[in-house]
Protein backbone atom coordinates (compact mmCIF):
# COMPACT_ATOMS: atom_id res chain seq x y z
CA UNK A 1 0.00 0.00 0.00
CA UNK A 2 1.34 3.34 -0.89
CA UNK A 3 1.41 6.29 1.53
CA UNK A 4 -1.99 8.26 0.43
CA UNK A 5 -1.94 10.66 2.78
CA UNK A 6 -4.27 13.18 0.36
CA UNK A 7 -5.18 15.22 3.26
CA UNK A 8 -1.96 15.83 5.09
CA UNK A 9 -2.34 13.96 8.72
CA UNK A 10 -0.36 13.43 11.17
CA UNK A 11 -1.76 9.95 11.75
CA UNK A 12 -4.61 8.93 10.00
CA UNK A 13 -7.24 7.00 11.87
CA UNK A 14 -9.49 4.80 10.25
CA UNK A 15 -12.44 1.94 11.87
CA UNK A 16 -13.72 -0.29 9.53
CA UNK A 17 -16.68 -2.88 10.75
CA UNK A 18 -18.89 -4.86 8.68
CA UNK A 19 -21.52 -2.29 9.06
CA UNK A 20 -19.62 0.32 7.72
CA UNK A 21 -17.21 2.90 8.02
CA UNK A 22 -17.43 4.07 12.21
CA UNK A 23 -14.27 6.42 11.95
CA UNK A 24 -12.41 8.42 9.48
CA UNK A 25 -10.22 11.51 10.85
CA UNK A 26 -7.17 12.71 11.63
CA UNK A 27 -5.48 11.86 15.24
CA UNK A 28 -2.63 12.71 16.87
CA UNK A 29 -2.58 9.63 19.29
CA UNK A 30 -4.82 6.04 19.39
CA UNK A 31 -4.91 3.55 22.23
CA UNK A 32 -6.41 0.38 21.44
CA UNK A 33 -7.09 -3.29 22.88
CA UNK A 34 -4.00 -5.49 21.67
CA UNK A 35 -3.66 -8.78 22.35
CA UNK A 36 -0.95 -8.82 24.43
CA UNK A 37 -1.56 -5.34 25.77
CA UNK A 38 -2.88 -2.05 25.07
CA UNK A 39 -0.90 -0.47 22.21
CA UNK A 40 -0.19 3.19 22.64
CA UNK A 41 0.15 4.77 18.74
CA UNK A 42 1.57 8.21 17.55
CA UNK A 43 2.42 9.13 14.46
CA UNK A 44 5.94 7.83 12.86
CA UNK A 45 4.92 4.50 14.69
CA UNK A 46 6.41 1.57 13.41
CA UNK A 47 4.92 -0.65 11.01
CA UNK A 48 2.63 -2.99 13.23
CA UNK A 49 -0.45 -5.66 12.39
CA UNK A 50 -1.59 -6.80 15.75
CA UNK A 51 -5.19 -8.70 17.26
CA UNK A 52 -7.77 -6.79 18.50
CA UNK A 53 -9.26 -7.71 21.57
CA UNK A 54 -12.93 -6.64 22.83
CA UNK A 55 -12.02 -3.33 24.80
CA UNK A 56 -11.77 0.05 24.64
CA UNK A 57 -10.28 1.97 21.80
CA UNK A 58 -9.41 6.02 22.23
CA UNK A 59 -9.03 8.25 19.44
CA UNK A 60 -7.44 11.69 20.56
CA UNK A 61 -7.92 13.92 17.70
CA UNK A 62 -5.89 16.90 16.04
CA UNK A 63 -7.81 19.79 17.89
CA UNK A 64 -7.55 17.70 21.47
CA UNK A 65 -10.85 15.92 21.72
CA UNK A 66 -11.05 12.39 22.73
CA UNK A 67 -13.79 9.90 21.50
CA UNK A 68 -14.32 6.65 22.81
CA UNK A 69 -15.40 3.32 21.24
CA UNK A 70 -16.40 -0.17 22.84
CA UNK A 71 -14.97 -2.40 19.92
CA UNK A 72 -15.29 -5.97 19.63
CA UNK A 73 -12.81 -8.73 17.92
CA UNK A 74 -10.55 -7.64 14.65
CA UNK A 75 -7.08 -6.20 13.60
CA UNK A 76 -5.13 -3.23 13.49
CA UNK A 77 -2.57 -2.47 10.94
CA UNK A 78 -0.11 0.94 10.96
CA UNK A 79 1.57 1.86 8.56
CA UNK A 80 2.41 5.09 6.88
CA UNK A 81 0.99 7.43 9.43
CA UNK A 82 -2.23 5.36 8.84
CA UNK A 83 -3.92 3.31 11.47
CA UNK A 84 -6.18 0.62 10.12
CA UNK A 85 -8.58 -0.64 12.55
CA UNK A 86 -10.76 -3.55 11.32
CA UNK A 87 -13.18 -4.50 13.83
CA UNK A 88 -16.44 -6.74 14.01
CA UNK A 89 -18.28 -4.39 16.07
CA UNK A 90 -17.31 -1.00 16.88
CA UNK A 91 -19.16 1.54 19.23
CA UNK A 92 -19.34 5.50 20.42
CA UNK A 93 -19.44 5.54 23.77
CA UNK A 94 -22.01 8.31 23.33
CA UNK A 95 -24.23 5.90 21.01
CA UNK A 96 -23.95 3.14 23.55
CA UNK A 97 -27.43 1.64 24.76
CA UNK A 98 -27.02 1.38 28.62
CA UNK A 99 -30.65 -0.18 29.20
CA UNK A 100 -30.04 -2.95 26.08
CA UNK A 101 -26.33 -3.51 27.52
CA UNK A 102 -27.72 -4.36 31.04
CA UNK A 103 -30.28 -6.14 29.38
CA UNK A 104 -27.91 -8.36 27.49
CA UNK A 105 -25.69 -8.73 30.38
CA UNK A 106 -28.45 -10.15 32.91
CA UNK A 107 -29.30 -12.97 29.68
CA UNK A 108 -25.98 -13.69 29.67
CA UNK A 109 -25.32 -14.03 33.27
CA UNK A 110 -28.95 -16.30 33.58
CA UNK A 111 -27.77 -18.91 30.72
CA UNK A 112 -24.15 -18.72 32.40
CA UNK A 113 -25.90 -19.79 36.15
CA UNK A 114 -28.00 -22.50 33.86
CA UNK A 115 -24.83 -23.97 32.44
CA UNK A 116 -23.41 -23.79 36.16
CA UNK A 117 -27.19 -25.89 37.10
CA UNK A 118 -26.17 -28.51 34.82
CA UNK A 119 -28.21 -27.59 31.68
CA UNK A 120 -25.90 -28.40 28.77
CA UNK A 121 -28.22 -26.89 25.72
CA UNK A 122 -26.60 -23.58 26.60
CA UNK A 123 -23.51 -22.32 24.88
CA UNK A 124 -21.19 -20.85 27.27
CA UNK A 125 -18.93 -19.96 25.09
CA UNK A 126 -20.86 -17.43 23.04
CA UNK A 127 -22.58 -16.60 26.29
CA UNK A 128 -19.27 -15.61 27.98
CA UNK A 129 -18.68 -13.84 24.64
CA UNK A 130 -21.89 -12.24 25.26
CA UNK A 131 -21.23 -11.41 28.76
CA UNK A 132 -17.97 -10.03 28.12
CA UNK A 133 -19.04 -7.65 25.53
CA UNK A 134 -22.15 -6.55 27.17
CA UNK A 135 -19.11 -5.30 30.30
CA UNK A 136 -17.18 -3.38 28.03
CA UNK A 137 -19.73 -1.64 26.39
CA UNK A 138 -20.65 -0.53 29.89
CA UNK A 139 -17.57 0.27 31.14
CA UNK A 140 -16.87 2.61 28.12
CA UNK A 141 -20.31 4.06 28.31
CA UNK A 142 -18.77 4.82 31.91
CA UNK A 143 -21.94 3.08 33.63
CA UNK A 144 -20.38 0.36 35.53
CA UNK B 1 -80.36 -7.57 -10.84
CA UNK B 2 -78.85 -10.07 -8.62
CA UNK B 3 -75.88 -10.86 -11.36
CA UNK B 4 -74.91 -7.04 -11.02
CA UNK B 5 -74.98 -6.83 -7.32
CA UNK B 6 -72.35 -10.04 -7.62
CA UNK B 7 -70.50 -8.88 -9.86
CA UNK B 8 -69.76 -5.36 -7.47
CA UNK B 9 -68.89 -7.55 -4.74
CA UNK B 10 -66.85 -9.26 -6.66
CA UNK B 11 -64.78 -5.69 -7.96
CA UNK B 12 -64.65 -4.81 -3.80
CA UNK B 13 -62.79 -7.70 -3.32
CA UNK B 14 -60.66 -7.73 -6.16
CA UNK B 15 -59.75 -4.17 -5.43
CA UNK B 16 -59.12 -5.13 -1.30
CA UNK B 17 -56.59 -7.67 -2.78
CA UNK B 18 -54.51 -5.13 -5.05
CA UNK B 19 -54.44 -2.27 -1.76
CA UNK B 20 -52.71 -5.36 0.19
CA UNK B 21 -50.32 -6.51 -2.88
CA UNK B 22 -49.63 -2.46 -3.45
CA UNK B 23 -48.45 -1.88 0.46
CA UNK B 24 -46.57 -4.75 0.35
CA UNK B 25 -44.76 -3.95 -2.91
CA UNK B 26 -43.94 -0.41 -0.88
CA UNK B 27 -42.75 -2.28 1.78
CA UNK B 28 -40.42 -4.63 -0.05
CA UNK B 29 -39.17 -1.83 -2.08
CA UNK B 30 -38.14 0.35 1.09
CA UNK B 31 -36.43 -2.34 2.35
CA UNK B 32 -34.76 -3.78 -0.28
CA UNK B 33 -32.81 -0.05 -0.89
CA UNK B 34 -31.92 -0.85 3.15
CA UNK B 35 -30.79 -4.54 2.54
CA UNK B 36 -28.70 -2.85 -0.38
CA UNK B 37 -26.89 -0.10 1.34
CA UNK B 38 -26.41 -2.68 4.28
CA UNK B 39 -24.03 -4.54 1.21
CA UNK B 40 -22.54 -1.64 0.07
CA UNK B 41 -21.68 -0.90 3.97
CA UNK B 42 -20.11 -4.36 4.10
CA UNK B 43 -17.57 -3.48 0.52
CA UNK B 44 -14.63 -2.08 2.69
CA UNK B 45 -14.59 -3.94 5.24
CA UNK B 46 -14.70 -7.13 3.03
CA UNK B 47 -11.63 -5.25 1.18
CA UNK B 48 -9.55 -4.42 3.90
CA UNK B 49 -9.80 -8.06 5.01
CA UNK B 50 -8.52 -9.20 2.30
CA UNK B 51 -5.45 -6.69 2.11
CA UNK B 52 -4.69 -8.00 5.51
CA UNK B 53 -4.83 -11.15 4.73
CA UNK B 54 -2.28 -10.80 1.78
CA UNK B 55 0.03 -8.31 4.37
CA UNK B 56 0.16 -11.41 6.87
CA UNK B 57 0.04 -14.77 4.51
CA UNK B 58 3.64 -13.06 2.93
CA UNK B 59 5.23 -12.48 6.42
CA UNK B 60 3.66 -15.74 7.98
CA UNK B 61 5.41 -19.56 7.74
CA UNK B 62 2.98 -21.32 5.29
CA UNK B 63 4.70 -24.71 5.55
CA UNK B 64 2.53 -24.63 9.04
CA UNK B 65 -1.18 -26.22 7.96
CA UNK B 66 -3.76 -23.94 8.51
CA UNK B 67 -7.01 -26.50 9.45
CA UNK B 68 -9.44 -24.56 7.38
CA UNK B 69 -7.22 -24.49 3.93
CA UNK B 70 -6.82 -28.38 3.96
CA UNK B 71 -8.72 -30.72 2.30
CA UNK B 72 -9.93 -33.52 3.55
CA UNK B 73 -8.36 -36.83 2.19
CA UNK B 74 -11.45 -38.83 2.50
CA UNK B 75 -14.93 -37.16 1.74
CA UNK B 76 -17.34 -38.32 4.00
CA UNK B 77 -19.63 -35.88 5.32
CA UNK B 78 -21.20 -32.64 3.45
CA UNK B 79 -22.68 -29.72 4.90
CA UNK B 80 -24.96 -27.64 3.19
CA UNK B 81 -25.83 -23.96 4.03
CA UNK B 82 -28.95 -23.35 2.89
CA UNK B 83 -30.19 -19.72 3.21
CA UNK B 84 -34.13 -19.14 2.47
CA UNK B 85 -36.74 -16.66 4.13
CA UNK B 86 -38.65 -16.52 7.04
CA UNK B 87 -42.05 -15.15 4.76
CA UNK B 88 -43.34 -16.25 2.08
CA UNK B 89 -45.30 -14.56 -1.11
CA UNK B 90 -41.81 -13.93 -2.74
CA UNK B 91 -42.63 -15.57 -6.32
CA UNK B 92 -40.08 -18.11 -6.58
CA UNK B 93 -37.62 -16.80 -3.90
CA UNK B 94 -38.05 -19.98 -1.87
CA UNK B 95 -38.56 -22.39 -4.30
CA UNK B 96 -35.80 -22.21 -6.15
CA UNK B 97 -33.14 -22.49 -3.35
CA UNK B 98 -34.96 -25.71 -2.15
CA UNK B 99 -34.76 -27.16 -5.73
CA UNK B 100 -30.96 -26.35 -6.10
CA UNK B 101 -31.08 -27.62 -2.40
CA UNK B 102 -32.49 -31.16 -2.46
CA UNK B 103 -30.56 -31.76 -6.30
CA UNK B 104 -27.21 -31.03 -4.39
CA UNK B 105 -28.58 -33.47 -1.46
CA UNK B 106 -29.64 -36.07 -3.90
CA UNK B 107 -26.10 -35.78 -5.95
CA UNK B 108 -24.28 -36.36 -2.46
CA UNK B 109 -26.21 -39.13 -1.70
CA UNK B 110 -25.62 -40.39 -5.09
CA UNK B 111 -21.81 -40.57 -4.03
CA UNK B 112 -22.24 -42.43 -1.03
CA UNK B 113 -21.50 -39.41 0.79
CA UNK B 114 -23.62 -38.19 3.90
CA UNK B 115 -25.46 -34.71 3.77
CA UNK B 116 -25.63 -32.21 7.31
CA UNK B 117 -28.18 -29.87 6.79
CA UNK B 118 -27.78 -26.31 8.40
CA UNK B 119 -31.02 -24.33 7.13
CA UNK B 120 -31.40 -20.59 7.52
CA UNK B 121 -35.13 -19.17 7.18
CA UNK B 122 -38.76 -20.12 8.63
CA UNK B 123 -39.73 -21.86 4.99
CA UNK B 124 -36.61 -23.61 4.36
CA UNK B 125 -36.66 -25.46 7.96
CA UNK B 126 -40.42 -25.94 7.69
CA UNK B 127 -40.05 -27.67 4.12
CA UNK B 128 -37.13 -29.52 5.40
CA UNK B 129 -38.41 -30.96 8.04
CA UNK B 130 -41.98 -31.71 6.32
CA UNK B 131 -40.02 -33.84 3.97
CA UNK B 132 -38.46 -35.79 7.11
CA UNK B 133 -34.73 -34.14 6.64
CA UNK B 134 -33.38 -33.96 9.93
CA UNK B 135 -31.39 -30.46 10.41
CA UNK B 136 -28.07 -30.13 12.29
CA UNK B 137 -29.01 -26.56 12.87
CA UNK B 138 -32.62 -24.92 11.83
CA UNK B 139 -32.22 -20.95 12.38
CA UNK B 140 -35.44 -18.70 12.14
CA UNK B 141 -35.86 -15.18 12.56
CA UNK B 142 -32.81 -13.98 11.75
CA UNK B 143 -33.43 -13.01 8.24
CA UNK B 144 -35.49 -9.87 8.47
CA UNK B 145 -32.54 -8.01 9.46
CA UNK B 146 -29.04 -10.24 9.28
CA UNK B 147 -26.58 -9.22 12.10
CA UNK B 148 -22.77 -9.67 11.51
CA UNK B 149 -23.08 -11.61 14.93
CA UNK B 150 -25.86 -14.40 13.80
CA UNK B 151 -23.62 -15.17 10.60
CA UNK B 152 -20.29 -15.21 12.91
CA UNK B 153 -22.28 -17.58 15.32
CA UNK B 154 -23.13 -19.63 12.44
CA UNK B 155 -19.89 -19.67 10.80
CA UNK B 156 -18.27 -20.60 14.24
CA UNK B 157 -20.31 -23.65 14.56
CA UNK B 158 -19.53 -24.75 11.04
CA UNK B 159 -15.79 -24.14 11.53
CA UNK B 160 -15.28 -26.07 14.30
CA UNK B 161 -17.46 -28.90 12.75
CA UNK B 162 -14.87 -29.01 9.70
CA UNK B 163 -11.63 -28.44 12.06
CA UNK B 164 -12.37 -31.53 14.07
CA UNK B 165 -13.37 -33.69 11.09
CA UNK B 166 -17.03 -33.80 11.64
CA UNK B 167 -17.71 -31.99 7.83
CA UNK B 168 -15.13 -32.97 4.79
CA UNK B 169 -16.35 -30.03 3.00
CA UNK B 170 -19.37 -27.28 3.13
CA UNK B 171 -21.68 -25.92 0.39
CA UNK B 172 -23.08 -22.49 0.97
CA UNK B 173 -26.51 -21.97 -1.28
CA UNK B 174 -27.93 -18.84 -1.42
CA UNK B 175 -29.74 -16.39 -3.74
CA UNK B 176 -26.81 -13.81 -5.07
CA UNK B 177 -29.04 -10.43 -5.45
CA UNK B 178 -28.38 -9.42 -9.43
CA UNK B 179 -31.22 -6.73 -9.62
CA UNK B 180 -34.40 -6.40 -8.03
CA UNK B 181 -35.92 -8.57 -10.97
CA UNK B 182 -33.44 -11.07 -10.73
CA UNK B 183 -31.64 -13.55 -7.94
CA UNK B 184 -28.69 -16.01 -9.21
CA UNK B 185 -29.04 -19.09 -6.64
CA UNK B 186 -25.70 -19.21 -5.91
CA UNK B 187 -23.28 -22.95 -4.36
CA UNK B 188 -20.27 -21.58 -2.88
CA UNK B 189 -18.20 -23.96 -1.49
CA UNK B 190 -17.27 -22.43 1.67
CA UNK B 191 -14.80 -24.83 3.30
CA UNK B 192 -11.97 -26.29 2.95
CA UNK B 193 -11.51 -22.66 1.90
CA UNK B 194 -10.45 -22.28 -2.06
CA UNK B 195 -11.25 -19.18 -4.41
CA UNK B 196 -10.09 -15.42 -3.07
CA UNK B 197 -7.73 -16.86 -0.55
CA UNK B 198 -6.60 -20.23 -1.90
CA UNK B 199 -4.92 -17.59 -4.67
CA UNK B 200 -3.79 -15.13 -1.88
CA UNK B 201 -1.97 -17.67 -0.11
CA UNK B 202 -0.43 -19.20 -3.23
CA UNK B 203 0.41 -16.09 -3.68
CA UNK B 204 2.23 -15.09 -0.88
CA UNK B 205 3.90 -18.30 -0.95
CA UNK B 206 5.13 -17.81 -4.59
CA UNK B 207 6.77 -14.31 -3.99
CA UNK B 208 8.58 -16.11 -0.90
CA UNK B 209 8.62 -14.27 2.77
CA UNK B 210 9.97 -11.34 2.22
CA UNK B 211 12.05 -9.11 4.81
CA UNK B 212 9.47 -8.48 7.04
CA UNK B 213 9.14 -4.51 8.51
CA UNK B 214 5.94 -5.17 9.89
CA UNK B 215 5.68 -6.35 13.85
CA UNK B 216 3.42 -8.39 13.87
CA UNK B 217 1.71 -9.49 17.52
CA UNK B 218 1.55 -12.09 18.42
CA UNK B 219 2.96 -13.58 14.95
CA UNK B 220 2.37 -13.52 11.61
CA UNK B 221 1.00 -17.07 11.35
CA UNK B 222 -1.08 -16.77 14.68
CA UNK B 223 -3.23 -13.63 12.93
CA UNK B 224 -3.16 -15.82 9.60
CA UNK B 225 -4.83 -18.61 11.87
CA UNK B 226 -7.19 -16.32 13.11
CA UNK B 227 -7.80 -14.36 9.82
CA UNK B 228 -9.39 -17.55 8.03
CA UNK B 229 -12.10 -18.16 9.80
CA UNK B 230 -12.93 -14.27 10.26
CA UNK B 231 -13.18 -14.64 6.41
CA UNK B 232 -15.83 -17.51 7.02
CA UNK B 233 -18.21 -15.02 8.71
CA UNK B 234 -17.86 -12.08 6.55
CA UNK B 235 -18.79 -14.45 3.60
CA UNK B 236 -21.80 -16.02 6.00
CA UNK B 237 -22.84 -11.96 6.62
CA UNK B 238 -22.59 -11.24 3.21
CA UNK B 239 -24.38 -14.24 1.86
CA UNK B 240 -27.11 -13.27 4.48
CA UNK B 241 -27.28 -9.67 2.92
CA UNK B 242 -27.52 -11.08 -0.34
CA UNK B 243 -30.05 -12.96 0.18
CA UNK B 244 -32.42 -10.87 1.99
CA UNK B 245 -32.07 -8.14 -0.57
CA UNK B 246 -32.86 -10.99 -3.18
CA UNK B 247 -35.94 -11.89 -0.52
CA UNK B 248 -37.17 -8.37 -0.91
CA UNK B 249 -36.54 -8.00 -4.56
CA UNK B 250 -38.43 -11.02 -5.71
CA UNK B 251 -41.12 -10.08 -3.06
CA UNK B 252 -41.50 -6.69 -4.89
CA UNK B 253 -41.05 -8.11 -8.15
CA UNK B 254 -44.36 -11.00 -7.29
CA UNK B 255 -46.22 -8.07 -5.78
CA UNK B 256 -46.22 -5.95 -8.69
CA UNK B 257 -47.04 -8.17 -11.08
CA UNK B 258 -49.83 -9.68 -8.78
CA UNK B 259 -51.34 -5.89 -8.33
CA UNK B 260 -51.15 -5.33 -12.13
CA UNK B 261 -53.67 -8.81 -12.55
CA UNK B 262 -55.91 -7.51 -9.98
CA UNK B 263 -55.87 -4.10 -12.08
CA UNK B 264 -56.62 -6.20 -15.28
CA UNK B 265 -59.38 -7.73 -13.16
CA UNK B 266 -61.14 -4.92 -12.22
CA UNK B 267 -60.88 -3.20 -15.70
CA UNK B 268 -62.47 -6.71 -17.40
CA UNK B 269 -65.39 -7.05 -14.43
CA UNK B 270 -66.48 -3.08 -14.54
CA UNK B 271 -66.38 -4.00 -18.15
CA UNK B 272 -69.15 -6.71 -17.60
CA UNK B 273 -70.84 -4.98 -15.23
CA UNK B 274 -71.39 -1.84 -17.08
CA UNK B 275 -72.69 -4.51 -19.84
CA UNK B 276 -75.18 -6.16 -17.15
CA UNK B 277 -76.61 -2.58 -16.25
CA UNK B 278 -76.84 -1.25 -19.93
CA UNK B 279 -79.00 -4.77 -20.45
CA UNK B 280 -81.21 -4.69 -17.33
CA UNK B 281 -81.62 -0.59 -18.28
CA UNK B 282 -82.71 -1.74 -21.57
CA UNK B 283 -84.79 -4.54 -20.54
CA UNK B 284 -87.00 -1.83 -18.19
CA UNK B 285 -87.19 0.75 -20.55
CA UNK B 286 -88.56 -2.02 -23.37
CA UNK B 287 -91.00 -3.66 -20.34
CA UNK B 288 -92.29 0.56 -19.22
CA UNK B 289 -92.17 0.56 -23.90
CA UNK B 290 -94.65 -2.78 -24.27
CA UNK B 291 -96.94 -1.87 -21.11
CA UNK B 292 -97.48 1.67 -22.40
CA UNK B 293 -98.73 0.06 -25.46
CA UNK B 294 -100.90 -2.92 -23.96
CA UNK B 295 -103.00 0.21 -22.34
CA UNK B 296 -102.70 2.09 -25.58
Amino acid sequence: MEPDNKIKCKLKCEIVTPEGLKYDDCAIMVVVPGKVGELGILPRHAPIVSRIVIGKVMVKGEDGSRERFAVGDGYVKVQYDRLLLTVDTAERASEIDVERSRKALARAEGWLERARHGDSSVDTNRAYSSMHRARNRLKVAGAE
Amino acid sequence: MAQLQDISRRIASVSNTRKTTKAMEMVAGARLRRAQARIESLRPYAERMIELMQEVARHADTSEKFALLETHEEEKRVGIVMLTGDRGLAGAFNSNILRHGLELHDSILAEGKEVVWVVIGKKGCSTMRFRGHSLSEGIEGITDRPKYTDAAGIAKTIVDMYANYELDKVHLVYNHFKTPMEQVVTDQVVLPMGGEVAEVIAAAEAEGATEGDFIYEPNAAAILNDLLPTYVDTALYRALLESTASEHGARMTAMRSASENAEEMIEHLTLQMNRARQAAITQEILEVVAGAEALA
